[in-house]
């Protein structure tokens, strides 16, 4: 599933497109540890995180992470979101807790799976 | 060569993470696999919050040349006391604001030694830390490539680490009781040959196994000789050999300069009455560079047809063709 479509059926709203929104993705990372981040990184990620740093960002640009998905509603600062979309970083905001937010793409994911042949 | 230096100031959080930057534009550059890029960020980032988070200041220095990376971050801080124990995972001293950044997992250092193919730390307590690391652009080919010389006879380790400490370039390392050499950074030094206190390194071709030698010619490259060091003479090093029973010791260096001559006076002799065909991927071989650096040159050359790369093969032929028929 791309990362525009995870945005739109989880209910949360694209705070920079990035030049990502047609990556499918394949893996979700919901943490807050940076080293453990690092060590999960991938190119085809969407990083679920409570933390709406521009550090984040950093990570994000430094190991090709093409989306992240901050959760609560939380609004980045403005030195975040020009960080994103510099770089290019699909930036949403989910209206739930980092929990739900993880349940329901976790339920997208397995439908889908379910539902190919 | 691609350097790049950057200093990093402490508790700068704003900014960590740009030395790292630089050096995956230096990677990028290159053309180096996204898995050996994704490796170096995770070691290079790792060792750069470490100065933002732990040190006043500090610098990241990074080197890529010959199919490597090197980095160096040194640091002005406190130090490490106990460097065994800030290399085991989950020990960490940062403070709480690094950990409500995220930071302080304890996991940094392991990290860089994970995602490294070498990894060296030193620290003094109250004036700082250096922490190196090596990532290898191809580790594939560099594995396939050079096997090192060295024997090893397990069952006569006993594990006193003189080679490890021995070893200039790190290649050295005993694991489950028995040394082991990387190849990839052996550059066939013997340094630990010499150190080893119970013969467990040896050469790989020792005396014991030269065949009957009283008729033979031993031939020596000249590189070989550097590794008894620049206090023992070549001249010694050869008569040395020649004790050992050889009918005579040489260099290569020898047929090596009757080759480029041989070439040279070939094709001066031979060229008035036969064609003369000089592939450069051989002549560069002995040494001898038959390209033309101006067309004065290749004027001055008297040639019949010159080729410069890249030459369609076709056309190639039909030139040599019409050359030879002539």
């Amino acid at each position: 599933m791309r990362l525009d479509e995870v945005a739109r059926r989880i209910g949360a709203q694209v705070l920079a497109p990035g030049k990502a929104v047609s990556i499918e993705l394949e893996q979700v990372y919901a943490g807050d540890r940076m080293s453990d981040l690092l060590n999960a990184a991938g190119d085809h990620m969407l990083l679920v995180s409570n933390l709406a740093s521009t550090h984040l960002l950093r990570v994000a640009e430094l190991m090709d992470i093409p989306g992240i998905c901050l959760v609560h509603g939380q609004v980045p600062d403005a030195a975040m979101l020009r960080a994103a979309t510099e770089h290019g970083t699909l930036l949403m905001a989910s209206p739930f807790g980092l929990f739900e937010t993880c349940g329901r793409i976790y339920q997208l994911l397995a439908a889908e799976i379910r539902s190919t042949p | 060569m691609n350097a790049v230096s950057f200093s990093i100031q402490g508790g700068d959080y704003e900014h960590g993470g740009a030395a790292s930057r630089s050096v995956k534009e230096q990677l990028k550059k290159v053309g180096a696999d996204p898995a050996v890029v994704r490796r170096a960020m995770v070691a290079a980032y790792e060792a750069e919050m470490n100065v933002v988070i732990h040190a006043q200041r500090g610098a990241l220095r990074a080197t890529l040349q010959s199919g490597q990376l090197d980095v160096e971050v040194v640091d002005e801080g406190p130090g490490i006391p106990d460097i065994e124990q800030v290399t085991r995972p989950g020990f960490s001293t940062a403070s709480a604001m690094a950990r409500e950044l995220g930071f302080g997992a304890g996991l940094g250092l392991p990290n860089i030694k994970k995602n490294s193919d070498r990894f060296a730390i030193e620290s003094a307590v109250g004036r700082g830390t250096r922490v190196s690391f090596t990532i290898l652009l191809k580790p594939q080919s560099l594995y396939g490539a050079g096997r090192h010389s060295l024997r090893i006879v397990p069952a006569r380790c006993k594990q006193s680490l003189r080679c490890v400490r021995a070893c200039p370039t790190q290649a050295v390392r005993v694991f489950r009781g028995r040394p082991e050499v990387l190849d990839y950074l052996c550059i066939d030094c013997t340094a630990c040959i010499g150190a080893c206190p119970t013969g467990a390194l040896a050469m790989a071709g020792t005396t014991d196994s030269l065949p009957p030698a009283e008729d033979a010619v031993l031939v020596v490259t000249a590189e070989s000789l550097v590794q008894f060091g620049a206090g023992v003479h070549p001249e010694r090093v050869l008569s040395e050999l020649a004790a050992l029973g050889f009918r005579d010791v040489r260099l290569t260096t020898d047929w090596e300069a009757a080759l480029r001559a041989a070439v040279v006076e070939y094709a001066f002799a031979e060229a008035t009455s036969r064609p003369v065909i000089i592939a450069t991927a051989v002549t560069s071989q002995v040494g001898l560079d038959f390209r033309p650096r101006t067309p004065a040159d290749l004027a001055a050359m008297h040639v019949d047809a010159y080729f410069d790369k890249p030459i369609p093969p076709k056309q190639l032929l039909e030139k040599i063709g019409a050359l030879l028929a002539r």
